[in-house]
C-alpha cells in the first residue's frame, strides 16, 4: 500500500529531464562517415586492395624477376609456367612475369595519365560554364553536345591512324573526347551548389569570381568528381587495350596488357596463357576500379543506395 | 447493436533495418462496427498510418515483424498469405492515400487505372461494362464528363480531381472498409471540405465502414463517429467524438486540444506547444511515451505504461491518473 | 516536341559534318601517298593514277567532290582494290555485322531488363548481390577477352560450338554473348537502380492496395515507369554494339564490316577507312535519333506538353 502511494506521487519536472533518454550522436566530418561507410562495403575495399596490390606490383614486379621485358630467350619459346618462367614465355621467349607487369605499368600508366587530363579539362569547362551561365553555358553545352556525338572509339582510332603508335599519342587521343563526361557532371552538380545560400554570402562579402569558383564551388562538387574519376580510368584502360588490341598501340618490344592480348591471340589454342595472363590482369583491374567508384558513389550519397 | 466488421487485437508492427529495430505500433487493440466511422489522430509518427497499412499487409514482408490478431468478419488477415491478401484487398477493404500527385501512375489512363482493379476481382465481366462501370465510378465522384476523362492521364487534373480518381479507383469495387491515410492533407482547405463531403456522402449510400487517419483535429470534428488517439505507438484514448472534445481524459489529448489556436484568442496570447519530443522508437519504452512531457506525470508513469481502461459509456483512456489507486 | 527533333537532327548533321571534314582532312594530312606501298610504281603512272582519282586538285575542290559524293550516297572508289567502290564493300559486309549486331542487342535487351528487375524485386537480399556482382564483372571485362574465353572454353576445349567463321545459328551464339556481355551488363544496373526507385513510389501502393498481383504491378506498372531512362540509353549501346564488333568479328573471323575496318587500318587502306567511319557514324546517329523519337512518342507527359504549347 505504502509503495503505491509513492508511485502515485508527482514526478518533479527535473527527475522527469533525467528520464528523457540524451541520444548525442558524436558529430563527424563529412568525409569521414564517407569514408566509414566505404569500410563497410566489402566489394569496395576488394577493390581498393586489389588496386593497391597491382600498383604495388606495378612498381616492383619487373624488378622481382632476372629478366628483362625484352630479353628473348628463343630456344625456351612458348613455354608453360614453370619455376625458370613464373608466367611462361610469349612466342620470341620473353618471360611473361617481367611482362605482364611492365604491361601494368604502360596500362595503368596511361589510363590514370588520360583520365587526370580528362579530370582537368572537364573540371575546368564544367565550372566555368556552369559558373557563368546564360548564354556562355549555353554555347558550352552547345559543343559538347555535337562532340559528344561524335564516335569516340572511332575518332580515337582515326588519330591513332594519322599519329602513329606511342605513349602518347594514346594518350593525346584518349582525352581528346573524353572530358565530356566530367564537363556535363561537374557543371550538374555546380549548377545545383550555386544556389546555395554560402554562395551568395561570399558574393555579397565581395569575393572575386575566381576565389568562388576554386574555393567554394569546385571542393564541394569534389564528391562527384572523385567517383567519376574513379570510373573514368577503367574506360580509358579499355580503350588502350581495346587499341593495342586492334593493333593501334605502342610498339613492340614495349609491352601493354593490351598489345600482349593481341599477341596472344593467334596462339590461342595452344598456348592459352598468352592470352589469359594478361586478360585476367585488365579484367581485375577494370573490375577493381569499377567496384572502387561504386562503393566511392554509395559512400558519399547514401540516399541513392536506399 | 451493429455487428463487429475489423478487430483488431494487440497489433504489434516493427520495422527491421540494417542496424536496428523501429517498434513503430505497440499493441493496439479496437473495435470497428459496420457503417461506423473511426477517426485515428496523432503526430506524425505516432505509427497510425503503420497501422492502418498492417492491417492490409502492405508492409513489405521481409523486413517487417507484425504481431497480434486482425479479425476482419471473424478471419484473422494476418494468417493470409499474400496471394489470398490481394483478393481481399481491394475488394474487401480499399485504401486511399495522402498525395494524390503521386499515388496515381503518370503513365497509366486514368480509366486504366480504374478497369484493372474492376478486372482483377470480376474476370467474368465483359470490357463493355467494366469500362461502363468505371465512368459511373467517375461520375459518382463527381468528375465532369467522365467518358472524355476515361482517356486522360493524372497529370491533366488538379489535385482536387485526382483524389476523387483515387477514391473512385478505391471504391469501384465496393469494399466494406475504406481506409483513408490522411486524404486531405495534400489539398486546399476548399477542397479538402470537397473531398469530405463526397466521402460522407459515399459512406451514406453503401453503410460503408471507415477508417480515416489524420493529424488534423478540426477534420475528425466533423467527420468521425468515434476517435482513436495514438502516441508513440500505443492508443491513448479511444472515445465518441464528442465526448473526446468536450470531455478529454488524457493529458496529451488535452494538450493537443489546447495547442489549436483559436479564432476568438487574444492577439496577444501566447501559443500553447506542448514541449519536449516523442520518445525514440528504436530503442525500447519503459513507462509511459509521454511521461517526459506530461504535467500530470506521476512516479509510476516512468516505471509502467498504463494499459486503455473504461473511464466513461465507450469511453477509454491509457492514463494513471484514472487508476483507482490514484485517486486519494 | 516537332521544335525538338529538329533541334536534335540539326546537332546530329553538325556532328556527322564535323566527322567528315575531320576524316577527310585526317587522311589527307598523312604524309606519302597513297599508291605507293611495296613495288615501286613510275612516274607517269602515278601520275595517271593522280589523275584518274582526282588526287591532282587542290585539296578544297577535292573535298568538295567528296561531300558532294556524300550527299548522292557516294563514298567513292577504293585505291586498294581496284575497280571497286567503297559501296559495294560496305553493301557486303554490313548486313553481316547488322545481324550480328541485332542478336546481340536483342539478347543485351531482354537479358538486362530480366536481370535487373529481378534484383530490383529482391533488393538488398542476396539475389540482388548477386546479380550486382555478375553485372560488374560484366562491364569490366572487354568483349574482346570474353570473346577469346568463350572461344577457348566452348570450342577448342570442350567442342560444343564452332570456333569460328559465320553462317549458321550455332556460329552466332559466341560472338552474340561476347558482344551482348557489356550492354547487357549496364541495363542490368540501369533498370534496377530505376526499378528500386520507382518501386518506392507511391503508386506502386496504390497498386497493391487495389490487390493487383505481383506481376502485373511489376511489368504493367513498375517496368513501364522504370525503362524510359533504359530507352535513351539504347542509343549509346548501339555504339558499344558497333564498335565491340571490330574485335569480335576479328577473333571470330566473321566477313562483317567490322572485319573490313580493322583490315583496312592494318593496311592504312585510307578512302576504306574514312568511307567506314562515316558510314558508321550516320548509322550511329540514326540510331540515337530513332531512340529519341520513340522516346518521344512513348512518354505520354512530354507529347501533352508539346500539344499544349
Amino acid at each position: 500500500m505504502s509503495d503505491d502511494t509513492i508511485l502515485f506521487t508527482p514526478l518533479s519536472s527535473s527527475a522527469r529531464a533525467t528520464v528523457e533518454e540524451a541520444e548525442i550522436l558524436p558529430s563527424s566530418s563529412y568525409w569521414k562517415e564517407a569514408w566509414i561507410r566505404l569500410k563497410a562495403n566489402r566489394l569496395a575495399m576488394f577493390g581498393l586492395y586489389a588496386l593497391c596490390f597491382l600498383i604495388v606490383m606495378a612498381i616492383l614486379g619487373p624488378f622481382l624477376s632476372p629478366y628483362s621485358y625484352y630479353e628473348t630467350h628463343l630456344q625456351l619459346k612458348n613455354q608453360s609456367p614453370d619455376a625458370q618462367f613464373w608466367l611462361g614465355t610469349d612466342e620470341l621467349g620473353r618471360d611473361l612475369f617481367t611482362r605482364c607487369w611492365w604491361g601494368a605499368r604502360i596500362s595503368l600508366f596511361v589510363g590514370i595519365t588520360a583520365s587526370l587530363v580528362d579530370l582537368i579539362i572537364g573540371v575546368l569547362y564544367g565550372s566555368i560554364a556552369a559558373f557563368f551561365g546564360g548564354k556562355t553555358d549555353e554555347w558550352m553545352m552547345r559543343i559538347a553536345d555535337v562532340l559528344c556525338a561524335i564516335p569516340y572509339l572511332l575518332v580515337v582510332i582515326l588519330l591513332m591512324v594519322i599519329i602513329g603508335s606511342g605513349i602518347t599519342s594514346i594518350i593525346l587521343a584518349l582525352t581528346l573526347t573524353g572530358w565530356i563526361n566530367m564537363a556535363r557532371i561537374v557543371r550538374s552538380q555546380i549548377l545545383q551548389l550555386k544556389q546555395q545560400d554560402f554562395v551568395t554570402a561570399a558574393h555579397v562579402i565581395g569575393a572575386s569570381n575566381r576565389r568562388i569558383l576554386f574555393r567554394h564551388l569546385i571542393p564541394n562538387a569534389m564528391a562527384p568528381i572523385i567517383v567519376t574519376l574513379t570510373l573514368t580510368i577503367p574506360s580509358a584502360i579499355f580503350a588502350e587495350a581495346f587499341l593495342s588490341f586492334l593493333g593501334l598501340g605502342v610498339q613492340a618490344p614495349i609491352a601493354s596488357w593490351g598489345t600482349m592480348a593481341n599477341d596472344g591471340l593467334p596462339a590461342l589454342r595452344y598456348y592459352p596463357w598468352r592470352l589469359f595472363f594478361p586478360a585476367i590482369l585488365i579484367s581485375l583491374t577494370m573490375f577493381s576500379f569499377n567496384v572502387l567508384g561504386d562503393g566511392l558513389r554509395d559512400a558519399f550519397d547514401p540516399r541513392l543506395k536506399k | 447493436m451493429t455487428t463487429s466488421l475489423l478487430d483488431v487485437e494487440d497489433l504489434n508492427v516493427s520495422f527491421h533495418m540494417r542496424h536496428r529495430s523501429l517498434h513503430a505500433v505497440r499493441g493496439i487493440t479496437f473495435t470497428l462496427h459496420e457503417g461506423q466511422t473511426i477517426g485515428i489522430v496523432g503526430e506524425s509518427g505516432c505509427g497510425k498510418s503503420a497501422a492502418a497499412k498492417a492491417l492490409v499487409q502492405l508492409h513489405p514482408r521481409h523486413n517487417t515483424t507484425i504481431q497480434g490478431k486482425v479479425l476482419y468478419k471473424g478471419q484473422n488477415l494476418l494468417e493470409l498469405s499474400d496471394r489470398q491478401m490481394q483478393r481481399v484487398r481491394g475488394k474487401e477493404i480499399s485504401m486511399i492515400f495522402q498525395d494524390p500527385m503521386s499515388s496515381l501512375n503518370p503513365t497509366m489512363k486514368i480509366g486504366t487505372q480504374i478497369t484493372e482493379g474492376i478486372k482483377r476481382h470480376h474476370p467474368e465481366l465483359s470490357s463493355q461494362a467494366i469500362r461502363q462501370q468505371a465512368i459511373d465510378m467517375l461520375s459518382k465522384v463527381g468528375i465532369p464528363s467522365p467518358e472524355l476523362r476515361f482517356d486522360a492521364y493524372p497529370h491533366t487534373l488538379s489535385g482536387g480531381m485526382r483524389q476523387r480518381v483515387m477514391i473512385a479507383l478505391a471504391l469501384v469495387c465496393q469494399p466494406h472498409l475504406l481506409i483513408a491515410d490522411e486524404p486531405t492533407t495534400a489539398l486546399d482547405v476548399t477542397i479538402q471540405a470537397q473531398i469530405l463531403d463526397l466521402l460522407k456522402k459515399i459512406k451514406q449510400d453503401g453503410n460503408m465502414s471507415i477508417i480515416l487517419i489524420t493529424h488534423d483535429l478540426s477534420v475528425v470534428a466533423h467527420f468521425c463517429d468515434r476517435v482513436l488517439v495514438m502516441y508513440a505507438g500505443k492508443i491513448v484514448e479511444d472515445a465518441p467524438v464528442h465526448q473526446l472534445f468536450s470531455q478529454p481524459q488524457h493529458p496529451y489529448t488535452k494538450r493537443l486540444l489546447l495547442a489549436i489556436p483559436r479564432l476568438d484568442q487574444a492577439k496577444n496570447q501566447s501559443l500553447h506547444p506542448i514541449e519536449g519530443m516523442p520518445p525514440n522508437l528504436s530503442l525500447p519504452l519503459k513507462g509511459c511515451g509521454f511521461c517526459t512531457r506530461c504535467e500530470d506525470a506521476m512516479h509510476i508513469c516512468a516505471e509502467q505504461g498504463p494499459e486503455l481502461i473504461h473511464v466513461g459509456p465507450h469511453h477509454r483512456a491509457a492514463c494513471f491518473k484514472h487508476d483507482k489507486r490514484a485517486r486519494p | 516536341m516537332i521544335t525538338y527533333l529538329a533541334k536534335k537532327i540539326g546537332i546530329l548533321l553538325l556532328s556527322l559534318f564535323i566527322v567528315i571534314t575531320l576524316t577527310f582532312f585526317l587522311m589527307h594530312a598523312i604524309p606519302g601517298d597513297p599508291f605507293i606501298q611495296d613495288k615501286a610504281i613510275p612516274e607517269e603512272i602515278l601520275k595517271a593514277m593522280h589523275q584518274h582519282y582526282g588526287l591532282d586538285q587542290p585539296l578544297w575542290i577535292q573535298f568538295g567532290k567528296y561531300l558532294n559524293g556524300i550527299i548522292h550516297f557516294d563514298l567513292g572508289p577504293s585505291f586498294k582494290y581496284q575497280g571497286r567502290t567503297i559501296n559495294e564493300i560496305i553493301s557486303q559486309g554490313f548486313p553481316v555485322s547488322l545481324c550480328l549486331g541485332l542478336e546481340a542487342l536483342c539478347l543485351a535487351v531482354f537479358g538486362g531488363v530480366s536481370l535487373g528487375s529481378i534484383a530490383s524485386l529482391y533488393h538488398n537480399r542476396w539475389q540482388d548481390h548477386l546479380t550486382m556482382v555478375v553485372a560488374v564483372i560484366g562491364i569490366s571485362v572487354p568483349s574482346f577477352i570474353l570473346a577469346s574465353f568463350l572461344q577457348y572454353l566452348l570450342a577448342m576445349k570442350l567442342d560444343l560450338l564452332p570456333v569460328a567463321r559465320w553462317g549458321t545459328f550455332s556460329q552466332s551464339i559466341m560472338p552474340a554473348i561476347a558482344l551482348a556481355a557489356l550492354p547487357m551488363a549496364f541495363i542490368a544496373r540501369l533498370t534496377r537502380a530505376n526499378m528500386v526507385e520507382v518501386l518506392q513510389q507511391d503508386y506502386i501502393q496504390t497498386a497493391r492496395s487495389k490487390g493487383l498481383s505481383v506481376f502485373r504491378i511489376t511489368v504493367r506498372h513498375a517496368l513501364r515507369n522504370a525503362l524510359f531512362p533504359v530507352i535513351t540509353y539504347l542509343g549509346p549501346l548501339s555504339a558499344a554494339v558497333f564498335t565491340g564488333s571490330f574485335a569480335i568479328e576479328k577473333i571470330f573471323g566473321i566477313p562483317g564490316l567490322g572485319q573490313w575496318f580493322v583490315t583496312s587500318i592494318t593496311n592504312r587502306d585510307y578512302t576504306m577507312i574514312m568511307g567506314t567511319t562515316i558510314f558508321y557514324s550516320a548509322i550511329l546517329m540514326l540510331c540515337i535519333f530513332i531512340v529519341d523519337i520513340l522516346y518521344c512518342l512513348m512518354d505520354p507527359r512530354i507529347k501533352l506538353t508539346a500539344s499544349d504549347v
